[in-house]
């Protein structure tokens, strides 16, 4: 009696968010899984036409596809690790007792506000590709021969990147100010008896004690920026060629542009399991990382 | 924050019920909104500029006097709210409406797909005949353009004038092209930094220089449709010259992803002399106070033949539509030649009916004139059967062609492997 | 001068931030074009773009302002915050407190919700929303979104974060698990509350594709849907669209400044603990 009473009252504080999961969320995951076993157009007035593996087995022979994979892959560690780099930078320098900080906190902060697809734009024009443009130009003041930032495949993918560092450095600012407003002053204090300098203080306290923010921007950060579309729709259009090209612009060209909804289901599980998987390996590492606290 | 626990029972338990009552009331009212006295016809309209709206909205009042038993219901959707992905989701949901204007070549794959109710029985043959280009799958028509937006070359007089270069006509031919192009482009300073550039393009576009492989006498499919031949002698050709254009004569800066608005930007700067687009940016362009009566249109150049890359804005009618014939007479009223001459008048498109272009109206507008010039020898894009679009295909292989991963012949001949494996592969 | 090194630093760093949206405001208070322009000062500043964006949709449609885009982004961004923080919170509770069968597995659950590109599932998802006759409805635009797998997620954190001896305390006063959880966790992660009211604020004022699939007139379009308005398929109105970002990116600035200190903190409980 006691357990079923037990299992009502779980079950009544899941329920309000997990009956919206399972109507809006599971069922639609289900059946995009369901329909990539299927030759399938959102046109199609006939039955989906089942393949079996079919989209699968082409999948894994498309080049395209593994090129995409590849790039969002570069296009994530790129962003990730830089991203995070600078925002903890940031967040050191604006958590120390600096005059104007708020002033700086919420200028850092804008990007995470400011409309993406405005700031492609605006950043498409300024990285120029002509020799003329507003970057190649200072770059020539400075002495280095300008460059096609849109234009080539040694830089496309490059300057989508810088477009996601900085809508995204705001982001891991905050969250990493947060994390160091909770090492308690005293850590330091004893460390300075010690004798220790500011790099040994960043070393051996703030960045051990950090690690579980580390953790929890990177899980969020990762399956952010594997499913990548605006910039890379707007800034390059996935070239030249295929070299900006990411898993989600791919996705979308061939269920929109090319009309194979099933074989855009097959994209989207194969991102799925990839993210599924980085999870659960995340969870294993974070799981050790526990004791630390 | 001291809620008691039964409010927050009773609150959860009140906004649920609300939810499934929605639910249950939506669904009996869905069921039970069908009896009319109207004949409703429902109309998707694709595009939402100011002008045009105001002009779709008369046009619709106007056949509602004419027609006092049919009601129209418009639905604008502006371009960016992606109005072929709306109605891809109403065709898998069953939702279209009745009669749409969409955006060529998605006419012919939806007419591919059977979505789309053939016109010949709606339209009489005189009209047919009157029509530059009318869009046909298979041989039956399946929409109709209610105007042509035509890519004609744009040019600024005032540097055109300043090399005495003479305005550009259908009489150029490439080679005349490459010259003018080349003394238009500029190095004000000598610095190695090119100022100002004669002619502007991107490989962003298919466009841009499928337009050259037609006038080389060649196309992207073979008659028959049953293979591409973009690997073709006259295609490589043309493709090497639109490269040429960026790489060997330098008139072009290397645009391989930009989009056009960054060419307009440059256009209007003074940093470009020529560049290929449509009305609407020429009409864009004229209204910038900087640039009045600094900007012309002339017609593109031709090789072996005289061609353009003319899309429209086309009126399907769907097969699942319960109200045909209202829809086809909305669509006749749309096309009718005083309705077009009144459309394109107010919007600046140009018609798509001989009878309509040949109207002395357009001869006081010499920028109107050019672009109805132009569009003579305008043709959109067709693909055989059950096929995507190959413009994906062939853009990125020219970008790797810009970039010297290939020849421009390796690339082509990759492009039409790839485009010869999707042929029919929809079905 | 060390000092000065850093400001110098900052200073760039912040302009580097701050440019496009400086631009934004930039053009939307210069003369409305239909060119791009890079500036980052007003020629002949005004106001003019504001008010002729804020009336543009009447032009289009009748008695509609870009007002009424406001209210129901508005209405929309309110329910979904509110009820999603609620749903979310409760979860998320159960789930750090609770011991009991599956746990892991359905917590995993609400991770995976986020790991599927929302082109995919929206197909399906539309397909039930107009089975249920909410297609043009507010119900349409928010039911769908008053539960989040990212909100249970930092929901759970945060709960885990508590010492389970506050709990335990209150059970000896007699206290019922939804009474704990009212009275005793939920204001004690009032930080972590300030966190999502940012996070789903934001979120659901910046959706737009799911906006764009579930209305079909005007007097239902948000805001995101209302700014497509100025941009064509050729030509766009740049002044009138920057004055539309600007008016749409202020009321989130602002939450975010009215937010920041409780913010700052909240995070921590999500993210400290894993």
């Amino acid at each position: 009696m006691r357990k079923i009473k037990d299992s009502l009252k779980i079950a009544g504080f899941l329920l309000p968010s997990y009956s919206i999961f399972f109507v809006f969320i599971f069922f639609p995951l289900i059946y995009s899984f369901y329909l990539s076993f299927f030759h399938y157009s959102l046109l199609s007035y006939n039955a989906p036409r089942f393949t079996g593996l079919q989209n699968y087995i082409t999948l894994l022979k498309d080049p395209i596809f593994w090129v995409s994979l590849k790039n969002t892959m570069t296009y994530t560690i790129g962003t990730v690790i830089p991203t995070m780099g600078i925002g903890l930078f940031m967040a050191i320098i604006l958590n120390s007792k600096l005059k104007l900080k708020n002033f700086f906190r919420t200028a850092y902060f804008i990007p995470v506000v400011t409309s993406l697809v405005a700031a492609s734009i605006i950043w498409s024009l300024i990285l120029d590709s002509t020799d003329a443009g507003l970057v190649n130009s200072f770059l020539v003041q400075l002495g280095i021969p300008p460059q096609a930032w849109l234009s080539s495949s040694r830089w496309a993918l490059f300057s989508v990147i810088i477009v996601n560092i900085w809508k995204n450095i705001g982001y891991v600012m905050i969250i990493y100010i947060a994390g160091l407003q909770s090492i308690p002053e005293q850590l330091y204090e004893a460390i300075t008896i010690d004798g220790a300098g500011e790099w040994e203080k960043f070393y051996y306290i703030t960045l051990p004690l950090l690690k579980p923010t580390t953790s929890f921007v990177f899980t969020t950060s990762l399956i952010g920026s594997f499913q990548v579309f605006t910039p890379v729709y707007i800034m390059t259009g996935g070239g030249p060629g295929y070299s900006s090209n990411t898993i989600v612009n791919y996705l979308y060209q061939q269920g929109f542009q090319n009309f194979r909804m099933g074989y855009a289901s097959t994209i989207a599980y194969a991102l799925f399991t990839i993210l599924f998987v980085m999870t659960i390996l995340q969870k294993k590492y974070l799981k050790a990382e526990e004791v630390l606290y | 924050m001291m809620f008691k626990e039964k409010s927050l029972i009773t609150f959860l338990v009140v906004v649920y019920l609300i939810i499934i009552s929605s639910i249950i009331y939506n669904r009996r009212s869905k069921a039970s909104d069908q009896p009319n006295q109207y004949q409703t016809v429902t109309f998707w309209h694709a595009g939402a500029g100011k002008e045009r709206v105001k002009t779709i909205k008369e046009l619709i009042q106007k056949f509602e006097e004419e027609n006092p038993e049919i009601k129209i219901k418009l639905k604008i959707i502006p371009w960016d709210q992606k109005p072929h992905e709306k109605i891809q989701i109403a065709i898998a949901s069953k939702t279209e409406p009745d009669i749409a204007s969409v955006g060529t070549p998605f006419d012919q794959i939806i007419s591919d797909f059977n979505a789309v109710e053939s016109l010949d029985k709606y339209m009489d043959k005189e009209t047919i005949d009157d029509f530059i280009n009318i869009n046909r799958n298979q041989n039956k028509i399946v929409s109709v353009p209610w105007f042509t937006d035509v890519r004609a070359l744009i040019y600024r007089k005032d540097l055109l004038a300043k090399k005495g270069i003479p305005e550009p006509t259908e009489s150029w031919t490439w080679e005349e092209f490459i010259r003018y192009a080349s003394a238009l482009t500029e190095d004000n300073n000598n610095d190695g930094i090119t100022d100002i550039f004669g002619y502007a393009t991107t490989a962003r576009y298919a466009y841009q220089f499928v337009v050259f492989m037609w006038q080389n006498g060649s196309d992207l499919y073979s008659n028959d449709g049953k293979k591409a031949i973009v690997a073709s002698e006259q295609s490589i050709e043309a493709v090497q010259f639109f490269v040429d254009l960026m790489k060997k004569h330098k008139v072009s800066p290397i645009f391989t992803t930009e989009n056009l608005l960054i060419i307009r930007k440059m256009f209007a700067e003074g940093k470009i002399a020529m560049f290929m687009d449509c009305s609407d940016a020429a009409n864009a362009l004229t209204s910038e106070p900087a640039l009045t009566g600094k900007i012309g249109v002339g017609q593109i150049p031709h090789n072996k033949k005289f061609a353009a890359y003319a899309n429209s804005d086309a009126l399907v009618i769907f097969r699942r539509s319960k109200n045909k014939k209202n829809a086809a007479k909305l669509l006749n009223f749309l096309i009718r030649p005083d309705n077009m001459l009144f459309y394109d008048k107010k919007t600046g498109f140009s018609p798509s009916r001989r009878s309509v272009a040949d109207n002395p109206f357009f001869d006081k507008y010499p920028i109107k004139k050019a672009f109805i010039k132009q569009s003579a020898c305008g043709k959109p894009w067709r693909m055989p059967p059950f096929t995507p679009s190959p413009r994906l295909i062939l853009t990125r292989n020219i970008q790797m062609a810009i970039e010297g991963k290939f020849s421009v012949k390796e690339a082509l001949l990759k492009a039409e492997k790839k485009m010869n494996s999707e042929i029919g592969s929809l079905f | 001068m060390k000092k000065f090194i850093w400001y110098f630093t900052l200073i760039i760093l912040a302009l580097f931030m701050l440019v496009p949206m400086l631009w934004t405001i930039t053009t939307a208070l210069s003369h409305d074009t239909s060119t791009v322009k890079i500036q980052l000062l007003p020629n002949n500043p005004g106001l003019e773009n504001f008010i002729n964006a804020w009336n543009y949709p009447s032009q289009i449609e009748k008695g509609i302002t870009m007002g009424r885009f406001f209210f129901n982004s508005l209405v929309t961004c309110f329910f979904i915050t509110v009820l999603s923080i609620l749903t979310d919170s409760m979860a998320g509770y159960i789930l750090a407190r609770k011991k009991f069968r599956y746990r892991e597995s359905i917590f995993f659950l609400s991770i995976a919700t986020m790991m599927i590109p929302f082109y995919v599932t929206s197909i399906p998802m539309f397909l039930i929303v107009r089975e249920f006759g909410w297609i043009n409805k507010f119900y349409g635009l928010i039911v769908p979104f008053i539960g989040s797998g990212f909100g249970v997620y930092m929901f759970r954190q945060a709960f885990l974060a508590i010492p389970i001896q506050i709990e335990e305390a209150a059970k000896l006063d007699g206290l019922s698990d939804l009474g704990i959880y009212l009275r005793v966790m939920l204001p004690l992660i009032r930080p972590t509350i300030a966190t999502m009211i940012i996070f789903k604020a934001m979120w659901s004022w910046n959706i737009f594709y799911w906006p764009l699939l579930v209305t079909n007139s005007m007097d239902m379009y948000t805001l995101p849907l209302g700014l497509t308005l100025f941009k064509g398929l050729n030509v766009t109105r740049w002044g009138l669209l920057t004055a539309g970002l600007t008016i749409a990116v202020v009321p989130i600035i602002a939450l975010f400044l009215i937010m920041q200190r409780q913010f700052i903190s909240g995070l921590t409980a999500g993210a400290v603990k894993e």
